[in-house]
């Protein structure tokens, strides 16, 4: 047991020296592959309801023959409608459809499919985020309601420094006569 | 000598009773201002709608933003969190915090007892990224009357405002519009509504205060786009 323990090893090792970079390799081909694989584009993502939202696609395949000729978007999940035309963009094979959310449009994720006339199908996958429905609560009403209580204390102060001048002003005047 | 203290006894006994009177039914400071209508924006637009404003940064360019970093047209900054916030025109500088959204759907605020620090809601763009940018500030508070932004409603087109990001640089706005809007017809999508040039919402409350929901009947909102950045 104990001699094979380092032979063990010792393969494990050269597997993972050989296997490492190979799939590091792989990882690194296809992560590329991937992001560039979803012919759909779309701006902004995420959105949100009732905002103006484009979706731009690229027709071109390597399997499907030939330039398509026109795209349809399929808006029934978005709440719009099933066949919304596409109109070519600035690229060959490239269609584009700008489109408003209904502003009642859940907030999650959609998958709308768009099919070209040359048979390409595609789809990506948009994500819809709420917006506050319900305004902030940014004060408490102070300087609405607020009365000035210094004035207040400055008012009585000065009120209750007349009534006792009021009242020296009387006695002094009593106590003259006899003085 | 005696009647002229009687008169001043009189004077001043009748000056502090309608001082205290005064101080018992005045208000110890004014309603907060709010913009005139020449400054609001349509409601439910979104502006710019799409692309850069016509009145933007090609218009003129700002003398205050660093030369070297001022180049037109600027580009849209990378996403990077909000930290800090200055408006020289009203005398404002204040730290942000990011805040979300509370349970009832209303975007979360900073609590009353730090009525000088702004909130960014955090869901949405941070400022100088394509998007609009939210910052959420206490117009008063018991605590010490006029908050942060109790004087948001004196902002009017052309102001600037600087946004310093969590990596140093500040992105630089320009208002081009401000609005008091009734708090059951708030302008929700031109406010958080996607704009491919990158803006700025400032949001405070204002308009009548209802002493009977302890609540403003309305909000300030100032729409401001992003023209450059500094540092």
């Amino acid at each position: 047991m104990r001699a094979f323990r380092p032979a063990a090893a010792r393969a494990g090792l050269t597997l993972a020296i050989l296997t490492g970079p190979a799939l590091a390799c792989v990882l690194m081909l296809a992560s590329p592959a991937q992001a560039g694989s979803s012919p759909v584009d779309i701006t902004p993502n995420p959105s949100a309801p009732g905002t103006s939202t484009t979706f731009a696609v690229n027709c071109s395949s390597l399997t499907a023959a030939g330039k398509a000729t026109s795209a349809t978007l399929a808006g029934t999940t978005l709440g719009l409608r099933g066949h919304i035309p596409m109109q070519p963009g600035t690229h060959a094979n490239e269609f584009v459809a700008t489109v408003t959310l209904p502003a009642g449009l859940k907030a999650g994720t959609y998958q709308p499919d768009i099919d070209c006339s040359n048979g390409v199908t595609a789809s990506a996958v948009l994500t819809v985020k709420a917006v506050p429905g319900v305004a902030p609560a940014t004060g408490d009403g102070t300087t609405a309601t607020a009365t000035d209580d210094r004035l207040t204390a400055i008012g009585l102060a000065l009120a209750g420094l007349g009534a006792v001048s009021g009242v020296l002003l009387l006695t002094r005047r009593r106590f003259r006569p006899r003085a | 000598m005696r009647k002229l203290c009687v008169a001043l006894i009189a004077a001043s006994m009748a000056a502090g009773i309608t001082l205290a009177f005064a101080g018992r039914h005045a208000l110890r400071w004014s309603p907060p201002p709010f913009p005139p209508r020449s400054e609001a924006l349509p409601a439910a637009v979104p502006w710019p709608a799409s692309g850069r404003p016509a009145s933007g940064p090609r218009r003129g360019r700002p003398a205050v933003l660093h030369p070297a970093r001022a180049g037109y047209p600027p580009r849209p900054m990378a996403r990077s969190v909000p930290l800090a916030l200055a408006i020289p025109a009203i005398r404002v500088r204040a730290k942000i915090i990011a805040l979300g959204l509370r349970p009832g759907g209303s975007p979360a605020v900073p609590p009353l007892a730090t009525p000088f620090v702004t909130s960014w809601y955090d869901p949405g763009p941070t400022p100088g990224a394509p998007g609009a940018a939210v910052i959420f500030g206490h117009v008063d508070s018991a605590a010490v009357g006029p908050a942060v932004f109790y004087d948001l409603g004196r902002l009017r087109t052309g102001d600037l405002i600087d946004v310093t990001l969590a990596d140093r640089r500040t992105a630089v706005f320009r208002v081009y519009g401000a609005g008091l809007y009734l708090k059951t017809d708030f302008p929700s999508l031109g406010v958080y509504g996607y704009t491919r040039w990158p803006t700025l919402r400032l949001i405070t409350c204002g308009g009548e205060f209802d002493r009977r929901s302890g609540q403003y009947l309305g909000n300030v909102v100032v729409f401001a786009e992003y023209v450059g950045q500094r540092g």
